[in-house]
């Protein structure tokens, strides 16, 4: 491997440029990958991510491959998290696509949660309405899938 | 930055997508691969970068423009088609060593192309349906070498695997020759049978194993032969020894332990197994002949080699051989012995001492052995057993007028005793032979025999203060206790602890006497007295003599203080084992002072009799004493007279009127029986003072009974035992008959054969009797339809 | 937008939700629908309520027993009511509640065999036989050709109501039938498969409470033959003085609801009394509060909150090695071994060994508004051994004993005596001796030390015999605490115990 240096540069869809150090961003099994199987590697174009996303993720695995060396408790670890979820839906949506993009698996997980979080509890109204999402079932339809459904009461 | 990236269209077509993928991605890394460059160098970052786009873009689509299955279909087949047309030619056009290496290369890169694709994981994620092994789906690299494992086997090892196989098999022959091969090509050709098999050792088993086995087989059959004929028995095993070495290391070096495991267990057949009865039986270097020739480091090769595994008879054969030669050496020294048993008889000479060489050399027979056993032969239980069985055979043999279980008892009582014949032994020396002596105990078949004996020595060594030290009495019956249970040496301890009480209550009465000022009633007479408990001591027979009124005192006073310290226990005295010290006074020969005589108490109540007068008859002597009138009290009286009359120690002389020396020497050494009429009336012995006495010492010692056991005393221990033999089969049988309720003949005796097993051998003809015995007693009885079912009566 | 997200990513996210909720998914919009209905999304929800691998072996193993029950039973047309011991021969007290034993019911059911293996049953069988069909389907499809949502939707019809238990009972049942067959327990064998919603209904109606419904579903209870000569209870005994007591968990089929006061329980522990008769004593389910409670002699303790906690507890204790398995007669111990539980001591004088446990007993315990009556009786059961590491020759006999018991109103209490249980065995290195007792207090907790004294039997070399030996017994803490409480109507002085207990965790 002789991408052994400590840094390398990271090219987001809107041409924004973060160095990050490699042993950081390796959180990420896609650049590890890249940076595994090539020689010499400065920068990394990354064209399904923009600038803003990139960011998020760079302190997400910034944050959690400190974790190793300085381990701190389960609470601390969920408060943090939960703090940079803060966001509004797109940021979220959006991350969750460069999670899946970048194959980060702890990323991926922590978002999918949320978004079922979001998800629990709630009538298909409700949930169309968080999530913007167009009923395109016909009332027909929506009635037999009610029907189909009607076995599960609450257990 | 990004010029060479691509953008494409939405949606992407499959074609479109595929030939990028194709033209960039796949194809360079082939010509890297083939050019033998570095497969990193194919591309830079950017281009890896698109490619993976590509792929993202394909598989993630929304359908129906959603394109993995067809990604994976195409690349599997430019796979096949790669190997089919490039890869599988360029092995087949090349030989041997050369053939090999070129495999070994084909299939590194083939593995570095599929490793390529896994570095896109959504495609694995979406196709891992596809593959059956349930595998962890996060091991991505297993995941791409799953894909194309089936592809390189199935288009090019299939097709080169027995010519490689056969180049290996040939490599391997020449390594065993000593010749020098590339270990490091065979190893990776090895890995590829194994790594093709996907998980599962079956390709490796069937392809490169077996045929491997098979190999090894037909040397082991060869180089055997041809040993087995020309080579002592030592040699061969040297041999076999560096063979089997090498085969494990060549089995670690290049297969699995699962092979190694194998190829062992071949290689132990036919070089141990198949030969094993030859060798051991040669001449001039088998078994035996190492046996005796002390070769130790053989012995210990021979048990290395022939406990394996793989070696089916296993040890089996030679521990026959082991107990065949120790029965041999010990029936040998055996029959020696009885043959000068016989002869001694015949002559009348002395036999123990003959007893003891027997003991000792049966002993260093054993140690021999054992020594071999722990030292060679690896402390198996199958040569114990073979020792085992060998001694019980010679040891339990008859031996004409004595039994091994006397002889072992006497000899150990001249190990214990102080002034044995073995003296200059240390304590630990006799510890050590004391050792020896429970080990050849424990293969005593009349183990009860022994402890009746060991049991009235014992009492001998106790009550005559002979015993060397309490602490090896008492370690040796702990030694017997271990083998046998605390129930057979319980008597035993007894005896121990009676002498350790009764000096306590010896050291009280004196303390007694002194404390209530007492003493002068004994006049200065030291009076001690042992007390021994009824049932662990030899039966002794108790007289009413009559003492004189010094010792009457002495034995009264003794009682009152006995009683003041016990309840309810009666003291009856044996006069038979008392002994006493005189004083003598006055004989002119003893240079005017006085002397001391230890005599027995019988012996004593006669000579203070002639304090009174100087001579007495004898039967004035009788009525005095108060002996009774039967034949035994008279000949008893008699012997102690005559022990006064000794020659050796004259201190008494018999005058016999009306009967000359023939008739008195008649009296002593014939044993008819006559009445007690007859003797007294028609001989009139008297018997007075020698004045003429000379001691020779101030302290003289009458000998009083004998100090070893004569035939009599053999006689009655063989009755006792054999009276309690009775019992204890009576008491098997009833314990049996009372657990089963109906039980027939056969297992009856089979039962009572078990359970007494641990003492002696009991004769179903005894048990037969006792049976009878019991049926009469009403404690059994016989069933009317079946009469050899017995069912108990309760 | 989030419409978007591709199929892989959605199913991710209906990865996380419950059953009820992926069904709500499926109904907003037709993407959605699709993803919701995905196979793999269904196969985990299906692993996750009803693990269908340990279900699947948990079946087996009760059909395996059915299957050697009947065949060794067939010919037998004795029922579980008449037991040799004489548990339900003789008379019964009256203990202010209308008795509930088996020989009710069975008397009645005396002229049918067939119900004594109630869970074989043709209904029951037919049943079972559909549920190993669908977890079949599920564990062997390699293809992923069944559609899993209705596999999880059978399923959830299956067990009707308590669908939410099985993964912890099926846990529980597994767990249970595995320890006992590593350690050789008769107890494995007698385990019942379970039986159909019809067999329920018609044995104790529609009362159950939801999970202890979905408990006989799967496991309809043991199986204890006429001919109970082993300890085949599964759910654990104890000893006090020559009373053996084994606790099986009752058979469906012998179950009936009976009053207490105003509630209304029913038992599903059956207590086997052994050598003595002293009342129907088990572990009952108060159909009310749900509550695991056992009965007194004039009133009851809860055990538990559920009976699946219950389950749960005793499992776990059982597989931590926590409670005694008697080695000989192979029976299950409720005495807890755990080196931490407070009424258990473990103490090495020299080389006596003297290990301590106490349980308590409710069924001989009773307790009132009148203080003088109250009975607390605490089992116990001391194990002494001599350590192997003595020397040979050494040899002790048991002299005496002496128990210090402090009950719960301080009062002090000595007793001495010899031997114990009218023995005075002797000891050689290695040998061991177990015994039991109880001791009766007068409060819910009290204290119990004491010592045994020894007198060597062997010499010690030097002087003529060694001075006597006395080992210790470490202190015990009767309490009833531990595993019970008390219920609500129960004397104030006691719930006031009850509470400082649960606020200090200690005395």
């Amino acid at each position: 491997m002789n991408n052994n240096s400590k840094t390398v540069k990271l090219v987001s869809s809107d041409n924004e440029i973060f160095e990050v150090e490699t042993s950081i961003i390796s959180l990420s099994e896609t650049i590890k990958n890249v940076l595994e199987d090539t020689e010499d590697t400065e920068s990394i174009p990354l064209p399904n991510v923009e600038g803003r996303i990139l960011a998020k993720v760079v302190e997400y695995c910034r944050y959690h491959s400190l974790l190793k060396t300085i381990p701190q408790s389960e609470e601390d670890i969920e408060r943090w998290d939960r703090e940079f979820l803060n966001v509004d839906q797109p940021t979220l949506f959006h991350l969750i696509l460069a999670a899946n993009y970048l194959d980060i698996k702890s990323l991926l997980d922590l978002t999918c949660k949320r978004v079922a979080d979001m998800i629990k509890g709630k009538k298909p109204e409700e949930i169309r309405k968080e999530f913007n999402i167009v009923n395109d079932f016909t009332p027909e339809e929506e009635e037999e899938v009610r029907r189909e459904n009607a076995w599960c009461e609450d257990p | 930055m990004s010029n060479s990236f691509p953008r494409f269209p939405y949606p992407l077509s499959f074609e479109e997508g595929w030939s990028f993928i194709w033209n960039k991605g796949f194809l360079p890394l082939q010509h890297c691969l083939e050019s033998g460059m570095d497969s990193r160098k194919k591309y830079g970052a950017e281009q890896w970068m698109a490619i993976y786009n590509t792929v993202y873009t394909l598989c993630t689509q929304k359908p129906p423009h959603i394109y993995a299955d067809q990604l994976y279909a195409s690349i599997k087949e430019t796979e096949v088609q790669y190997l089919k047309e490039r890869v599988l030619p360029s092995v087949k056009s090349l030989h041997n060593e050369f053939k090999l290496k070129e495999l070994v290369h084909r299939w590194e890169n083939h593995k570095v192309m599929a490793s390529f694709l896994l570095l896109f994981p959504f495609f694995v994620a979406v196709n891992l349906k596809c593959f059956v092994d349930a595998m962890d789906s996060k091991d991505f690299r297993l995941f791409g070498q799953i894909l194309c494992y089936e592809c390189f086997r199935d288009n090019v090892f299939q097709a080169v695997k027995a010519e490689a196989r056969s180049i290996i098999l040939s490599l391997l022959e020449k390594e065993r020759m000593s010749e020098t091969v590339d270990q490091l090509l065979i190893q990776s050709v090895v890995r590829i049978f194994i790594e093709l098999g996907n998980g599962s050792l079956k390709l490796y088993t069937e392809e490169l194993e077996t045929p491997y086995l098979k190999a090894v087989a037909e040397y082991c059959k060869g180089v055997s032969n041809r040993w087995a004929e020309e080579d002592s028995f030592p040699v061969y095993m040297i041999r076999v020894e560096e063979a089997l070495e090498d085969e494990v290391r060549r089995c670690k070096t290049y297969f699995t332990e699962q092979t190694e495991e194998r190829s062992l267990l071949i290689c132990e057949a036919e070089l141990l197994d198949a030969h094993q009865h030859k060798l051991l039986m040669k001449e001039q270097s088998g078994f035996i002949p190492l046996l005796l020739q002390g070769r130790k480091s053989d012995l210990a090769r021979w048990y290395r080699l022939f406990s394996r595994p793989g070696v089916s008879q296993g040890i089996e054969p030679a521990a026959e051989m082991l107990r065949t030669q120790i029965l041999q050496e010990g029936n040998d020294v055996v029959k020696a012995f009885r043959a000068r048993l016989e002869q001694n008889d015949k002559n009348g000479g002395e036999k123990t001492l003959h007893g003891q060489e027997l003991i000792e050399t049966l002993m260093e027979i054993h140690e021999r052995y054992l020594e071999v056993i722990i030292t060679c032969l690896g402390s198996h239980t199958r040569f114990y057993r073979a020792i085992k069985e060998a001694f019980e055979s010679f040891l339990n043999q008859p031996l004409g007028s004595v039994t091994c279980a006397e002889l072992l008892s006497t000899y150990c009582d001249t190990l214990l005793k102080a002034s044995g014949e073995i003296r200059h032994l240390s304590e630990d020396a006799i510890e050590d032979k004391l050792e020896k002596v429970v080990k050849l105990f424990s293969y005593l078949s009349e183990k009860d025999l022994f402890g009746e004996f060991y049991r009235k020595q014992l009492s001998k060594r106790l009550l005559f203060q002979r015993s060397l030290s309490e602490d090896l009495e008492r370690s040796f019956i702990t030694k017997l206790k271990m083998t046998c249970g605390s129930q057979y040496t319980s008597k035993l301890e007894g005896m121990v602890t009676d002498m350790h009480l009764s000096r306590e209550v010896q050291e009280g009465f004196h303390v007694w006497l002194q404390s209530n000022a007492i003493q002068q009633v004994l006049g200065n007479i030291d009076f001690n007295v042992t007390v021994l408990t009824t049932g662990h001591w030899p039966t002794y027979k108790s007289d009413d003599i009559c003492l004189p009124e010094e010792l009457g005192r002495c034995l009264s006073v003794f009682q009152e203080y006995y009683d003041s310290r016990t309840s309810q226990r009666k003291l009856r005295w044996v006069h038979s084992l008392g002994v006493g010290t005189l004083h003598c006074h006055g004989f002119p020969f003893a240079k005017g002072k006085s002397f001391e005589l230890q005599v027995s108490t019988h012996q004593m109540c006669i000579l203070l009799l002639f304090n009174d007068t100087e001579r007495l008859s004898f039967e004035s002597i009788h009525e005095s004493l108060n002996v009774g009138n039967s034949e035994q009290d008279l000949e008893g009286l008699r012997k102690y007279l005559n022990s006064l009359c000794s020659s050796k120690y004259p201190i008494l002389r018999k005058d016999t009127t009306g009967n000359d020396q023939e008739n008195a020497k008649n009296d002593v050494s014939t044993k008819r029986v006559r009445s007690s009429r007859c003797l007294l009336k028609n001989i009139q012995e008297m018997y007075e003072i020698n004045w003429n006495f000379a001691p020779l010492s101030r302290r003289i010692k009458i000998p009083l009974l004998m100090a070893r056991i004569n035939q009599e005393e053999k006689e009655a221990t063989r009755t006792a035992v054999d009276e309690d033999r009775r019992h204890a089969i009576e008491a098997a049988i009833v314990r049996i008959m009372k657990s089963r309720r109906t039980i027939d003949h056969q297992r009856l005796i089979v039962e009572v054969s078990q359970q007494l097993m641990q003492l002696f051998n009991p004769d179903p003809k005894v048990i037969k009797a006792r049976i009878e015995d019991l049926i009469t007693r009403e404690y059994i009885e016989r069933d009317e339809q079946n009469s050899s079912l017995y069912k108990y009566v309760a | 937008m989030f419409v978007e997200l591709s199929d892989d990513i959605l199913a991710k996210i209906f990865g996380f939700l419950d059953a009820s909720d992926v069904l709500q998914c499926s109904l907003v919009c037709k993407s959605w629908y699709r993803v919701a209905f995905g196979n793999q999304i269904w196969y985990d929800l299906c692993e996750r309520y009803f693990l269908p691998k340990s279900l699947k072996s948990l079946l087996t193993k009760l059909e395996e027993n059915a299957i050697s029950i009947s065949k060794s039973r067939c010919s037998e047309s004795a029922n579980l009511g008449s037991w040799e011991f004489g548990f339900v021969q003789s008379s019964r007290q009256t203990l202010g509640y209308e008795s509930t034993d088996s020989e009710g019911s069975d008397s009645s059911t005396a002229a049918e065999p067939s119900t004594i293996l109630c869970g074989t049953k043709s209904c029951c069988c037919h049943g079972r036989k559909r549920l190993a069909v669908l977890i079949t389907h599920f564990i062997n499809d390699a293809e992923d050709s069944y559609n899993k949502y209705s596999l999880f939707k059978e399923f959830c019809l299956y067990f009707s109501r308590g669908s939410n238990y099985v993964s912890r009972i099926v846990k529980v049942l597994d767990t249970l039938e595995t320890f006992c067959r590593r350690a050789n327990l008769a107890a494995a064998r007698t385990l019942l498969p379970g039986v159909d919603d019809n067999c329920i209904v018609e044995h104790v109606g529609n009362e159950l409470p939801a999970d202890l419904y979905c408990l006989y579903r799967l496991c309809s209870g043991q199986y204890i033959p006429s001919d109970y000569s082993q300890f085949q209870g599964i759910l654990g005994g104890y000893l006090f003085y020559d009373v053996l007591v084994d606790c099986n968990l009752s058979s469906v089929c012998s179950m009936q609801v009976s009053e207490l006061g105003n509630r209304r329980i029913l038992k599903i522990g059956q207590d086997m009394f052994w050598y003595n008769n002293r009342g129907s004593q088990g572990l009952f389910i108060d159909l009310e509060t749900k509550h695991v409670i056992e009965l007194t002699q004039n009133h009851y303790v809860i055990a538990s909150n559920d009976i699946v906690t219950y389950l749960e507890k005793y499992v776990n204790d059982l597989s931590s090695n926590s409670l005694m398995v008697d080695r000989n007669t192979k029976q299950i111990l409720r005495f807890c071994l755990c080196p931490t539980y407070s009424g258990y001591s473990d103490v090495v004088t020299g080389y006596i060994r003297i290990q301590a446990t106490c349980l308590f007993v409710p069924g001989i315990s009773k307790f009132s508004h009148f203080q003088e009556q109250d009975e607390f009786v605490f089992a116990y059961r001391i194990r002494i051994s001599m350590l192997s590491s003595a020397p040979s020759h050494y040899m002790f006999r048991l002299e005496q004993r002496h128990w210090i018991v402090t009950d719960t109103d301080g009062h002090v209490e000595n007793i001495r005596g010899p031997g114990v249980i009218g023995e005075h065995p002797i000891f050689h290195p290695g040998s061991v001796f177990d015994y039991a007792s109880c001791a009766p207090l007068r409060g819910p907790v009290g204290k119990m030390k004491g010592s045994f004294t020894f007198r060597p039997l062997h010499h010690e070399p030097g002087s003529e015999i060694a001075a006597p030996f006395i080992a210790q017994v470490g202190e015990l803490h009767l309490n009833i605490f531990e595993r019970y409480r008390f219920p609500p109507d129960s004397p104030e002085r006691y719930l006031q115990l009850q509470k400082r207990w649960e606020r200090d965790k200690s005395f």
